[in-house]
């Protein structure tokens, strides 16, 4: 009698615009997180402030290095030097300042350091992407290289010794809170909404996708993917130069040592936040959940006063799933 | 077609080999103002080789090519491009992680530019009823223009794919195997696209197997064997099942049984 589409056919064809569809599949990290946010709350500790703000304190470093890693991931390429990118231009900007260190410094100024480390963070992302485009040479083989050399080039900087206390103007962006919220959750969450934009909206974007789709096309059709993919490398050079500032002003001291390991985490957000490795596929927006989700993780372990060896296998059990996950929605989409 | 206009695309003693194998050897090859040609010939015959270094996917190895009166260079397809050459490719289709909209535009995206051109952003809404006002001109049938292209049938993909270099070119278009994938409805409509090229002045190539298809639309047909041109034919002068022969090299076996040279 009813002349109304049943509710069901009403989803269905909802489900079929692909807008709706695609929408969903790839936001589907947010409903993760939320469930597992929920799983947590019955940590007792957990649902409390310092708790949460520390999560958004330490997903900052790994948040600005993903931002980099989704641009060279989307053009079916990866970065694996930013961890090392990070501290080797924190190590060079600390000698530069030259404050009580073990090695003297030149006593340079905050505003020509930070400018110096973003400029070696670009250089470097540019040094990968040429190699990688031009050269033609795998990006797993050039970013290891790199990833080595740039850790080795940090210990012999100061002959392994850390570097402390820097200028005030270099530790503002760390120092400033806005009540409860720190300047760095601020602006790295900035970052994520420009970043968002560049992918989703402009030119640079859409080639990004292109080439990573399919390059060959992509040049057929009169796209330049190499100039695509070195800017993409030289993007993730300046944010891992923007992490290693970051991360140095908050612990005031440039380590030798600092963000070993890290650049496996920003790779293992990237893919639980629905970043595919073979390119053309996910979003920021997705990967800022898996960083996110990885960072809340850490913080329940840690609450939870799990064994730190546990960690290792609960993240690597993670990406497990989440690339589990990820075959599932390709096979949902067609 | 008058013989004396000059040639729109004058290939000469174009040269190209992949290893030892001669793809192309010493062709020359001309296409005229608004004349379609279709090349064909066996599988390796070399047409989509030839295609492609007026493409500009491929460079020849040694040779001339003069587009409108100039000698040029074609370094890139970015270059072939700003000529007003576009081609639709065989084994280079469309990109599939991107819906038809961003297909449809890719490479030549509007935008509006901001920070001193820095900062391009794209006209999704005016792009996207552009493309909606284009496939309905051309009557092709598709659920929506925001859906990515790898859910598509081949066949709906082959007429975007056909519909964006027709759209776009504008001095000569090269169509490899523009029928391939489509049935027999689909192909009719392609042939008619093809075929409104010519009213509007536009130059093309086709690449096809189906020689039905090519004698439709084709003013002239160029016969590729083995890397060399066999032979050519005006619409109006071909004679039975003779370009078929020229495609598969028959009449020169003939030719060698009975003692005689071949040419």
């Amino acid at each position: 009698m009813s002349i109304e589409a049943p509710p069901v056919g009403r989803l269905k064809a909802l489900w079929q615009r692909p807008e709706v569809r695609d929408g969903i599949l790839d936001n589907l990290i947010w409903a993760i997180l939320v469930i597992v946010l929920i799983g947590f709350s019955f940590i007792p500790g957990f649902f409390q402030q310092p708790v949460l703000i520390n999560i958004l304190l330490h997903s900052t470093f790994l948040g600005v290095l993903v931002i980099g890693e989704t641009l060279c991931l989307i053009t079916g390429n990866f970065d694996l030097s930013v961890e090392s990118v990070l501290a080797f231009t924190a190590m060079f900007a600390a000698v530069l300042m030259g404050t009580r260190a073990p090695t003297p410094g030149w006593g340079i100024s905050p505003l020509i350091a930070i400018p110096a480390m973003m400029s070696i963070g670009l250089a470097i992302g540019a040094f990968n992407g040429y190699c990688v485009t031009k050269l033609k040479i795998n990006p797993f083989i050039v970013t290891l290289a790199t990833l080595i050399v740039f850790r080795g080039l940090t210990i012999i900087f100061t002959r392994s010794q850390a570097v402390i206390r820097f200028p005030a103007l270099y530790r503002m962006v760390a120092d400033i809170k806005f009540g409860p919220i720190p300047l760095l959750v601020i602006v790295t969450i900035g970052l994520y909404l420009i970043f968002h934009f560049i992918i989703s909206k402009t030119r640079y974007g859409r080639y990004l996708y292109a080439v990573g789709g399919d390059e060959r096309v992509a040049f057929a059709f009169g796209l330049k993917p190499d100039r695509v993919i070195i800017l993409a490398y030289m993007l993730s050079g300046l944010m891992a130069a923007i992490a290693g500032w970051f991360m140095a002003a908050r612990l005031d001291a440039a380590l030798p040592g600092m963000a070993e390991g890290m650049s496996f985490d920003v790779m293992a957000a990237a893919v639980i936040g629905g970043i595919s490795l073979k390119g053309g596929k996910g979003n920021l927006i997705g990967a800022l959940g898996g960083v996110l989700l990885l960072g809340s993780i850490n913080a329940a372990l840690t609450v939870a006063a799990v064994s730190p060896y546990w960690y290792q296998i609960v993240r690597g059990t993670v990406i497990f799933l989440a690339v589990g996950l990820d075959a599932i929605k390709e096979r949902t989409r067609k | 077609m008058e013989l004396q206009s000059e040639p729109l695309l004058d290939m000469q003693n174009i040269n190209k080999s992949f290893g030892a194998v001669h793809a192309l050897q010493n062709i020359n090859f001309q296409v005229f103002p608004g004349e379609l040609v279709a090349l064909v010939g066996d599988n390796g015959a070399g047409k989509s080789t030839l295609v492609k270094i007026i493409s500009g996917v491929e460079h020849p190895d040694s040779g001339k090519i003069i587009f409108d009166g100039k000698e040029v260079v074609i370094t890139d397809p970015d270059t072939a491009k700003s000529l007003g050459i576009e081609t639709l490719y065989q084994d280079l289709g469309l990109i599939e992680n991107l819906n038809v909209v961003a297909n449809m535009y890719l490479g030549r995206e509007e935008y509006n530019s901001y920070l001193f051109g820095i900062v391009k952003v794209l006209k999704d809404r005016a792009m996207e009823q552009n493309t909606i006002a284009l496939l309905e001109r051309l009557k092709i049938n598709l659920g929506s223009v925001r859906e990515k292209v790898e859910v598509l049938s081949g066949g709906q993909r082959q007429a975007i794919a056909l519909s964006r270099t027709v759209a776009w070119g504008k001095k000569l278009v090269l169509l490899d195997e523009p029928t391939a994938a489509l049935g027999v409805r689909e192909s009719l409509q392609a042939l008619d696209l093809i075929r409104r090229l010519k009213d509007q002045g536009i130059a093309g190539v086709i690449i096809s197997h189906n020689l039905e298809h090519v004698f439709s639309v084709a003013d002239r047909v160029v016969v590729l064997r083995q890397g060399v041109v066999r032979g050519e034919r005006r619409k109006n002068e071909i004679e039975g099942d003779e370009i078929v022969s020229m495609i598969t090299g028959v009449s020169e076996m003939k030719k060698l049984e009975f003692g005689e040279n071949s040419s």
